[in-house]
Parts: structure tokens; sequence; C-alpha cells
């Protein structure tokens, strides 16, 4: 399928007083239309600093140092800030974690949907308020010709997120970026939310690029993921084929470190240490100091993302033995014959 | 026989909702109402619900950092709510704290060994400072960290490792019995492990018993032996864990465990959507709290407010419908479960 | 238990206390860096005014009287025929010691006000707090005119200066305290806090462990402030004849010159020098505080 989106080599730094942090080095990956991209990793992977730099929303110290993000034949690391703005909002749009501090406070909630309306589709104020409680209503908030009069702290966190994937898809956009929608709402809300961005992505055949930490969320809602780990991306595949072989210690750290519900552990396996300072990273493997499995070489060489099967992309210079005499595989191999 | 560590009864906790120009009271959040559970020695209870259902209020009020508007807790059969200040600062290296957020909880001026030895000194539990320095050095290497570290200060270390110092600190007095405020929540998933298995390890070597408090209910099925639910203040369902998991009745217990994305693309779950959001807990709803949001809500849960009762097997439900084997929910759950999936 | 070798990061980072860090971020601010130095150098030849001058600043020398800047007398003589060059180190010294002094006391009150108002908040935070908006409420030059008129009144010469020491002190507390309070009853919620109680500490010590330690630093950017406008404030009194009066100089009292039109137009070194004593020292206060402030709270920065 033709692709929507594609990030190629995209390198994303910031110049410090200490130093220079690599926050995205070298993260290459593609978006198809109506799929979902599940990006996982932990706090400063730079999952987020990924999604600011397709936006351009890198500000001073940072910088987008390298790379190319292609997208309808252009390329926006090449736009300048004009050519930019008809994109965000537009083409490309993102809802963010803090549904409260996303919204401008100010300004009541029909105000601020009518202005990207307005902005980047040349209606008038009556066609956008219409088309705002449309909108207010597809991602079912009641009585929404209401609500466009309300103010943002009137509503309640799931519903002021709901207000936000509105205003995000008023232009139809072709990408939505959802950076950790969920993050700051109950369960109960979060599986609210999920569902209807589903439903939205269906309906209007919105490519989904899902920034999350949480490995239960991504499971349920992307259709291909990749794992980032220190600003680099360390594993990429289909959502069943990574969470049945994962390949990459880092990836299969991280499933077996979540409690399951469906699942019974005694003990959870741990990813030991912790995140290495951006500022000194290590030489070889960004992983080797946590890597159980680690050898002379990792310290040393920087693994690159290689296909290992069909359509599964691993970073990390053992990969061909895990892949060979991966138990799990051959257990799932079997259950599917 | 395992023996009662603590027991609560019929804990209030109502904060006063002032207005107007004199500062009357006119309302009261009712953040802990009427809540009542043991825990035995060595044994962690779970209590599970999401934000602003008062969970965090019980555990500061069983340590009285909050203090109980009424109710009692027994701590080894002693009555703490009636204990004086001086009393109760010895009755506190008994019972001890972890905090969520590892920033805000350690003292950004005073290093890992002042932080962990302060109590000791304090409790005057050692005398010469090269004790103290030596009881903190094994306090911070049975957590984990290592004895280098105990001249720095918490900005040196990382999310997991703070939490490490905290529980280094919780540790310090030899306690018996420990909060944990949603201790794992602000880590990073691979880092909650580690804290995980810490703590289940220091349950099992040193007997301590474990009231967890968490919204993420995988992360409370993993380390709890039993698991109360709150909704508004209130326990909604109490119950050993697998006995709960396995046989939920209550009908929000239900929809949580639901709608809890399990991460396994294959499995593919019915989820029980419950509609609308929690009610804020100045106007709770008259009789059952939940009939606002319950899909199978009757005349008298608006009216009735449900017994906390137990079912059979230590499985306490507060719900009018939990005895009756035919309610609506248990239907559902046998059709879905016959149908192919 | 399964126990992994620690496979631990070459950690370049140094391992520095809150204050070290503090002063390494301080460091690079070279603006501020020097403000310091100007400071330093001020100091310095006030305290160590006897060695740098043969002459005392009150012998009247009715010889040389009104002498222009020459080797023998540096910056010239005044009306009495006293070396000015002396009257301006020494004169720094009384406007540095007013300044510090009248600081130290503003430093205390506030505190002491801010920690017990946001301590132990309730009626006593709220009467403390009216009195305190009722000092900020005068405006403070003229109150502090009229203070010093009445109070230092009746007064012999070489008590004048304690008395501006403490009508600056006393009246320049209120913003401190506020400050304090301030940080106070946002650390009081702090989780760190309620692990204090937790572990069973006394009020003392968590007030002077806990509480006081993580608020030092506003104090300090605050003093320092603080101990600029001090200085200014008692130039002008001292100016307007109502703070420190001659013979004791201050930079204040010396630039009293410049009110003769004479002195204005044909011995300006009788008014710049002091003037710019003045001007160098606030702005190098300002510039240390500038960079405490950054340094000691780098979020602040915009």
């Amino acid at each position: 399928m033709s692709k929507l989106l594609s990030v190629e080599n995209l390198k994303t730094h910031f110049f410090t007083d200490k130093g220079v942090v690599k926050a995205v080095d070298g993260v290459s990956f593609s978006v198809e239309p109506g799929k979902t991209l599940g990006i996982v990793g932990e706090s400063g992977c730079g999952k987020s600093i990924t999604s600011m730099s397709i936006m351009r929303l890198i500000d001073k110290p940072g910088r987008i140092v390298e790379g190319d993000i292609f997208f309808e034949n252009k390329n926006l690391v090449n736009l300048n800030q004009k050519e930019m703005r008809k994109i965000r909002g537009n083409d490309i749009s993102m809802i963010f974690q803090e549904p409260m501090t996303s919204l401008n406070p100010v300004f009541k909630i029909g105000k601020q949907i009518t202005e990207v309306l307005m902005l980047h589709q040349r209606i008038d104020k009556n066609e956008a308020n219409k088309k705002a409680i449309e909108m207010l209503e597809l991602v079912g908030i009641p009585r929404a010709d209401q609500v466009v009069l309300d103010y943002p702290h009137q509503l309640s966190g799931g519903m002021r997120q709901r207000v936000m994937i509105a205003m995000a898809l008023a232009c139809q956009p072709k990408i939505l970026i959802a950076d950790e929608p969920t993050t700051a709402l109950d369960v109960t809300i979060q599986a609210q939310i999920l569902e209807l961005m589903n439903d939205l992505k269906k309906k209007m055949n919105t490519a989904v690029i899902l920034i999350t930490h949480d490995l239960g969320v991504i499971a349920n809602m992307a259709d291909d993921v990749i794992v980032m780990y220190s600003g680099q991306v360390v594993e990429d595949a289909p959502v069943k084929e990574l969470y049945a072989n994962p390949i990459h210690p880092y990836t299969r750290g991280l499933l077996n470190s979540v409690p399951n519900l469906a699942e019974d552990k005694k003990r959870l396996d741990s990813v030991e240490g912790s995140v290495p300072n951006p500022l000194y990273l290590p030489e070889g493997c960004n992983f080797y100091p946590r890597c159980k499995y680690a050898c002379e070489k990792c310290k040393t060489m920087k693994p690159q993302l290689i296909e290992v099967k069909k359509g599964h992309k691993v970073s990390c210079l053992m990969a061909d033995s895990f892949v060979q005499d991966s138990p799990l595989r051959q257990e799932r191999m079997s259950d599917n014959a | 026989m395992p023996k009662q560590l603590l027991e609560v009864r019929n804990l209030k906790k109502y904060f006063p909702v002032k207005s107007g120009f004199l500062k009357k009271t006119t309302s009261f959040v009712k953040a802990v109402d009427n809540i009542s559970f043991k825990i035995d020695k060595g044994e962690t209870l779970g209590l599970v619900g999401e934000s602003g259902c008062g969970k965090t209020t019980v555990g500061r009020s069983i340590l009285r950092l909050i203090e109980p508007t009424s109710g009692e807790v027994f701590f080894n059969d002693e009555s703490i709510l009636i204990k004086n200040k001086q009393a109760m600062r010895s009755l506190r290296r008994d019972m001890q704290i972890i905090f969520q957020d590892p920033y805000s909880s350690l003292n950004p001026r005073m290093t890992v060994s002042e932080i962990v030895g302060e109590a000791l000194v304090a409790h005057k539990l050692y005398k010469k400072g090269k004790e103290v320095k030596d009881k903190v050095a094994e306090i911070v290497e049975i957590c984990g960290l290592a004895r280098y570290h105990m001249n720095r200060y918490p900005h040196q270390f990382s999310g997991g490792q703070r939490q490490r110092i905290g529980i280094a600190r919780a540790l310090a007095l030899n306690p018996t019995f420990i909060v944990a405020d949603e201790p794992v929540s602000a880590l990073d998933v691979s880092i909650q492990s580690q804290i995980l298995n810490l703590m289940m390890d220091l349950q099992e070597s040193m007997g301590l018993g474990y009231l967890f408090i968490s919204h993420d209910l995988s992360v409370v099925k993993h380390i709890s032996h039993k698991i109360g639910v709150m909704y508004l203040g209130s326990l909604v369902e109490l119950a050993d864990k697998n006995e709960l998991y396995n046989n939920p009745i209550h009908p929000y217990t239900r929809a949580l465990l639901s709608v809890i994305p399990i991460p396994d693309p294959t499995i593919k779950k019915k989820s029980i959507q419950i509609s609308g959001e929690i009610p804020s807990n100045v106007n709770v709803p008259k009789g059952c709290k939940f009939h606002t949001r319950c899909p199978m809500a009757k005349e008298i849960c608006r009216t009735k407010t449900p017994e906390f009762k137990d079912i059979g097997n230590n499985h306490f439900v507060a719900c009018h419908f939990a005895s009756q084997n035919q309610c609506p929910w248990q239907q559902m759950n046998d059709e879905e479960n016959n149908k192919p999936v | 238990m399964r126990i992994f070798a620690v496979k631990a990061v070459p950690n370049q980072e140094k391992i520095m206390g809150p204050w070290q860090m503090v002063w390494s971020r301080f460091k690079k601010n070279k603006v501020a860096l020097v403000g310091l130095i100007i400071l330093a150098l001020l100091v310095v030849s006030a305290v160590l005014a006897p060695l740098l001058t043969p002459y005392e600043f009150d012998t009247i020398d009715t010889l040389s009287i009104n002498k222009p800047p020459s080797l023998q007398h540096l910056l010239g003589t005044d009306d009495l025929g006293r070396d000015y060059f002396t009257r301006i180190l020494y004169g720094g010294r009384i406007s540095l010691q007013v300044g510090l002094f009248a600081v130290v006391i503003s430093v205390i009150l506030g505190s002491i006000v801010g920690g017990i108002s946001g301590y132990y908040g309730g009626w006593l935070d709220n009467i403390l707090m009216r009195l305190t908006e009722i000092f900020m409420s005068f405006p403070f030059l003229p109150l502090a005119i009229t203070v010093s008129a009445i109070v230092g009144n009746n007064l012999p010469g070489e008590y004048k200066m304690y008395i501006t020491m403490m009508v600056i002190g006393f009246l320049s507390w209120p913003g401190l305290a506020r400050i304090v309070r301030g940080q106070i009853l946002s650390l009081r919620e702090q989780e760190f806090m309620q692990a204090a109680t937790a572990l069973g500490l006394s009020d003392t010590r968590k007030i002077f462990r806990h509480l006081l330690p993580n608020t030092v630093g506003y104090i300090i950017v605050y003093a320092t402030v603080g101990m600029a406008s001090a200085i200014l404030t008692e130039s002008a009194l001292s100016f307007l004849g109502l703070g420190v009066v001659p013979p004791t100089p201050t930079w204040g009292n010396l630039v009293q010159f410049a009110r003769d039109s004479y002195v204005l137009q044909y011995r300006p070194w009788l008014w710049i020098p002091p003037g710019l004593c003045i001007f160098l020292a606030v702005i190098s206060i300002n510039l240390i505080g500038d960079g405490l402030r950054d340094a000691i709270d780098p979020k602040s920065q915009r």
C-alpha cells in the first residue's frame, strides 16, 4: 500500500549548555492511510520529540539536523513556517496528553473549533459554527449546541479530550498524531476515548500515529508498532507479529515486565538499570548496559535497523540468534497451524 | 495462623466545603465514606479506584497524616485514633508510607544518607554517627542502591532510583506496615517491575503488611492478596484476589476489569462500557452511588443504599443484586462465554 | 532471587550538592560575575580603607580647602580641607554597612513573620498578613523620611547611622514576609513534609531541617536585591540630611555637594565619584541578585 507519510533518518538534536542531546537520532518509519502506527517507549526515548518534529514544532535549542519527512510529495523538513501552518491542523493535526493545558482557558469551546475551521477551510462563521456542533456531536458530546458556549474549565477531563479530538478532526486531516491521549484519564474514560478514536478512524479513514507508553493500549489500537529506546527505533513490526515474536531484548523485557490481567506471573521480569543519560550515550548499542545478552561487539558497534523477516525490522546485533531460537515463536507457529 | 495487623472500622473523612463571606460550612466532600477492612501480617491489600474515589485519603487517614472525621483504626489491636501526639510519634515507627511522586517526596536539600538516616537519629535508635551510617548503608543496599549513592542528592537520581530512596526511608525504622500510595504510577514500565519486585521481596523477607493503593488493576492484581474496589469514597467490593478477578459481582468492578487493555493483540475482549463520568463527591447520588452510571440500575438503587455484606467466601459486595445469581450481568456474561469468538 | 550483574555506564556526572550546583550555574552568567567583581572591589576598598589612604576621614585641614585633584589628594579636598578620596572610602564603609544591617533586620523580621504565617496558618496568618499589607500600603520613602525626621531629631549625629539602618530595616520586611509565607505554604504541601510527619519527626525538626533550608535560596535572592534598595534609600535619606549626617561620611551625604550649583558646574570631582559609587554598588548587587535567582531556580528563566 502506498505510504502517506514517511520519515527517513530523522535526527533532532538539542544543543544545551551541557552538550548535545540526541533526542531523536536516525529514526525512520512510515504511515499508511487509514492505519494506526503505535510508537511505544519510555519517558525520554524521543517519541514525543519525533511527533513534534513531524509537526515542525521544535524550538530552540532543538533543531532537526538531518533527515526527511515526506508527506504527499512534499518534504516537510524544507517547508517554511507559512507553508507549514497550512499543513498543521489541516492535513496533520495533533492531540496532547493534558487536555486542560491544550485548550485556551479564556475562549469558549465553540470559538476554538470555529477558529481552526475558518483558518483552513474558507467558510463563514455560521457554517463554521454548524460544523463545530456537528463535530462535537460526532465525538459523542451530549448537548453539543450548548457545550459550544462553555469554557474549557466547565468540562471534565474526558469531555475536554473529546473536544480536543473534535478540534483535531474538524478539518478532516489525513493524519492524526495522538500523544499519550489517554494517560491523564481514568480507565473507564480511557476506554470511551479509545473506542471513539477507533470509530472515527474507520469513518474518516484517518491515519493515526499513537504515542504511548502503555503496551495494553497499543495492543488494542495499533496496526503497526515501532519501539523506541534512547532516540532510536529498536524494533518495527506489525502489532501481532511484535507481541508474538518480539526480538529485541528491550522489547521482550518491556513486554515481560508489565503485569497482565490475563495471566498470572509469580514474578515480573524486569529490565535492570535505567535509561542512559542522553548526554552520555554509550559508544555501541544504546541498550547494551541493560542488556542481558550483550556481548563484546555490542559495546563498540552501533546496530542498524534491518529487516529480519518480512515486515519485521530490528536494530540489534544479536537479532539473528534470537530469531532462530525463539521458543515463543515455535509455540505460536504450532498454535496457528 | 496469620495474625491481624490492621483493622479499619467505619472510617469516614468529610472535608467541609466553605463558602460565603463568613466561611460557613455549606456542605461536605465525602472523600471517605464508611470504609471497613482488615489486613493481616505479611499481607497486601490492594485498593483500586479511579481518581477522586478517596483511596489516597484512606491511606493518609490511617496514618493520621489527615485526621479522619470518625471511625476506628486498630493497629496490632491498639486503637490509634485516640492516641495523643507523643504516643502517635513513637507508633509511627511501625507504620510507614511510600509516595507516588518520586520528585516531591524527597527533600531536595538532603543527601540520601540524611534522608534515610534522619528518622534513626530523631527516634534516638542509634547513638553514634557511625552506627547510623552503617544502618543506612545496609538499608540502602537492600533497596538496590549502592553505598556510594549515599552522599548524593535526590536530583542526581532517576525516577526509579528515587523511589528506591523513598522505600529505604520507609524501611529505616523497621516498620511492620506500609501504605504504598501509587508507588509505581509515575514510573516507566521497565522500572515499575523493578520496584514491584523489590516490594514483594521485602514483604517476603521482613513480613511487611502493605496497603497498596493504585488505579492500575493489573499492578494491583500482581502484588495483592486481597483487593478492595472503591467508588466515590466507599468500598463496592472486597475479596481475595482470585475470587475478585474470576468472579467479580459489582457492576463497577466488572466494567473496570473489562476496560483494562490487555497487552496482547490476539485477545479481543468485549469491554463493558460504562457511560458518563464519575459524579462529583460533593453531590453524591442518593441510594447506590453507582446508580447514575450503572447499566442495570433499578428503582431500588435510586432510593436505598446497598449494604456492604459478605456473600460467602469472604467476598464483600455493596450491590442490591449481589446475591441473586440471575442478575442481568450474569446472563450477559454467560451468553458471551457461549459465543464462539 | 536473581541478581543481574550491574553494568554501570561510566558516570561522567560529578557529584554536586545543591549549593555547588548554584555556584556552577552562577559562574556561567558572565554579567553576574562582573557584578560580583565590582562589588568585591567596593567592599575590599571600604574594608581596607585605612591602608589605602594616609588621611583620617575627619581631619580638618584649613590650609588646603577646596583643592582640585592632585597627587597628594587624589580627589581633591572638600570645603573643610578633608581628603575627599578618604571620605569616599570611609563613606563606602558606612553605606555598605547600613545596607547590610538594614537587610539583616528585614530578613530576620520577614522570615519570622512569613514563616509563622505560612506554617501555622489560620487566624494567626490572617492577622500577620493584614499587618503586612498595612505596612506595604504606605508609600515607602515619605514614611522613611517622616520616621527618621521624628526619631532622629534629638539624637547626636553619630547615632543617626543606626537609626537609618533600623528605619530602613523595620520598614522593608513585608515583601520578604510574603515571599517566605508563599514558599512555606507550597513546601508544606510537598510530600516530603508528609513523609517527615509519617516518620514521627518533631515540629522543630520539620521547620529547621526541612522547611527553612528550602527557602534559603529565595531569601538570599531577596536579600541581595533588598540590599541594593537599602543603599539607595540610605543615600536618599542622607542626601536630604535625614539619614547619616556629617562629619560621618556616606555616599549619600557626599553627593549633597551637588546641591550647590557652583560645585555642580565647576567641581565635578566632588559629586561624580560618590554618585558613581552608589550607581556601581546598586547595579552590581542587582546583577548578582539576578544571577542568583537564575542559578537557584533555573525553571524561572524565561
